[in-house]
């Protein structure tokens, strides 16, 4: 089976655009893919389009529409907050299969304003949505209140995942946001859930990502190689069973499971990893992800923010681009744009933000339901 | 056609009465306990059953994480006139073990609760609509 390689990526700048289609949203971004490839429509074989709010609506063909419709093979993708990575991971597969050997992957998502699972039940999983109980805020909320309880994490602690992510944001001029939020300020913020204030709640912003993927013969035979991006994992889980949680959504186990699985299949292990972009819906998700991911012992998650361990210049950087706190969430487009975040690294070309030397970078995506999925990309030698 | 005043807000989820119970299923394959009730196929990947009992849930346990939840949720939630924000408790059953979500009986802050604290089943109202009061199940602390 070949291994799959990223030659072509890249994102829009994620904000708020009623008056942009989501079709045309898309096809922007994967327009931006094939440029950076130095590569058009005409060489694609395949489409894989993911989008939540519109996953009856056959996005990914309207996007050809926009941008050429070539007759290829589409895809369309709906997996919550995984959808993008889903779409990305559906190509890898093609390619690892030996059905194509060049495809591009596109995930988009128009949300409007309002919080994760704000946007009615298609775009959030409905958990005991009547009732009240079961929403994303509370389901982060009392995992974060686990957290706390367990190891002793501090309302502080969980506050300052959300000021390192709005800091790293200021550098990426693709990120919805670029301003500091002092530690005041989020802590001071209006209270969504217990310990999450709404500074510490992800940011629903339109956005697209897109991506060119292809064989190695390909690449090679391109002329792509010098930025290429490896794909040396690709995993996806579900919840597996647990007669605990009938009810209560587990935010942790799935993630557990397919970081295990990527670090095995990528043969490395998580200290060799140079840099994290993982699903930081809520502040509180970041800190419980640091242990589900292995990039620290569970208890020392607080200690790992305190020392800036996950930051810019820290010993393992999570969410250089300012994640989904401040670049912004948008559902169908946060799985590549992740994957762009890390690639661009990879490549050296992340400007103010880049991590020296990253030779390695995970990708990480959960959602509830649940889907995670993670990749794990190095710089193609 | 007259309307009872006072509607479960999901039917069949819990009984009524002074002593409420939520209502789930038991395999009797594999035993797992359910709720919401699980009918058809079990969700054990080792278990083919597919007989279940429906069993009343004991009513009591204690509090695995709680928040307090100051954002309206989006719909099928209502809110009435003006969103009250609500304490919210994830409840380990005491028999079953199983980890069950619900508001907080009203007047309780999260002030008042503790991981570990013991809960019980009580149905309170959480909305009025057209006349009509549905209620929920909500935890409440146990006095001890
Ligand atoms: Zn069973």
């Amino acid at each position: 089976m070949s291994d799959v390689y990223v030659i072509g990526i890249d994102m829009i700048k994620f904000g708020r655009f009623p008056d942009i289609t989501v079709p045309k949203l898309g096809a922007t971004a994967a327009n931006m893919a094939l440029d950076d490839a130095g590569l058009t429509i005409q060489d694609m074989q395949a489409l894989y389009s993911g989008n939540l709010g519109q996953a009856a609506a056959m996005v990914g063909q309207r996007i050809l529409a926009e941008i050429g419709q070539t007759g290829v093979p589409v895809v369309n993708c709906a997996n919550a907050c995984a959808t993008g990575a889903t779409a990305f991971r559906e190509g890898w597969m093609a390619i690892k299969a030996g059905v194509y050997d060049m495809v591009l992957c596109v995930g988009t998502e128009q949300m409007g304003k309002g919080l994760l699972g704000g946007g009615g039940a298609s775009k959030g999983i409905p958990t005991e949505g009547l009732l009240g109980s079961g929403t994303m805020p509370a389901v982060f909320a009392e995992a974060g209140m686990e957290h706390a309880r367990n190891y002793g994490t501090s309302f502080e602690q969980f506050a300052k995942v959300s000021v390192k992510n709005h800091h790293h944001s200021t550098l990426n001029p693709k990120a919805m946001y670029q301003i500091e939020t002092p530690l005041e300020t989020v802590m001071g913020a209006e209270m969504i859930a217990y310990p999450n204030t709404k500074l510490m709640c992800s940011v629903n912003v339109d956005g697209a990502a897109a991506a060119v993927i292809c064989s190695e013969e390909k690449a090679r035979e391109l002329g792509k190689m010098d930025r290429a991006v490896k794909v040396r994992a690709s995993v996806m889980t579900s919840d597996p069973f647990q007669a605990r949680n009938m009810s209560m959504p587990d935010v942790n186990t799935c993630t557990q499971l397919a970081a295990k699985q990527a670090y095995e299949m990528a043969g490395v292990g998580p200290e060799e990893i140079d840099l994290v972009e993982l699903h930081d819906c809520f502040a509180t998700a970041e800190i419980l992800h640091y242990g589900n991911l292995g990039l620290g012992k569970p208890e020392e998650a607080g200690r790992m923010i305190d020392e800036g361990e996950t930051a810019l210049g820290g010993r393992v950087p999570v969410n250089v681009s300012g994640g989904l706190l401040s670049k912004g969430h948008p559902l169908g487009a946060t799985g590549i744009a992740n994957i762009y975040e890390v690639s661009t690294h990879l490549r050296g070309e992340a400007g103010q933000r880049q991590v020296e030397g990253a030779r390695l970078g995970l990708t990480h995506v959960i959602g509830l339901g649940s889907a995670c999925a993670i990749h794990i990309l190095e710089k193609a030698q | 056609m007259s309307q009872s005043p006072i509607q479960p807000t999901v039917a069949g989820w819990f009984t009524d009465g002074d002593e409420p119970k939520l209502i789930g299923t038991q395999c009797r394959g594999c035993g797992t306990y359910f709720f919401p009730k699980q009918e058809l196929f079990c969700r054990n990947p080792s278990c083919t059953s597919t007989d279940f009992d429906e069993v009343e849930l004991s009513r009591t346990g204690r509090i695995w994480s709680y928040t307090k939840h100051y954002y309206a949720p989006p719909e099928p939630y209502i809110t009435g006139d003006e969103f009250e924000p609500y304490t919210i408790a994830a409840v380990e059953l005491e028999t079953e073990k199983m980890v069950i979500l619900g508001q907080v009986a009203n007047g309780f802050e999260p002030e008042d609760l503790h991981t570990g604290q013991e809960m019980e089943v009580v149905v309170e109202k959480l909305y009025e609509q057209d006349g009509t009061d549905y209620t929920v199940w909500k935890w409440k602390p146990r006095a001890s």
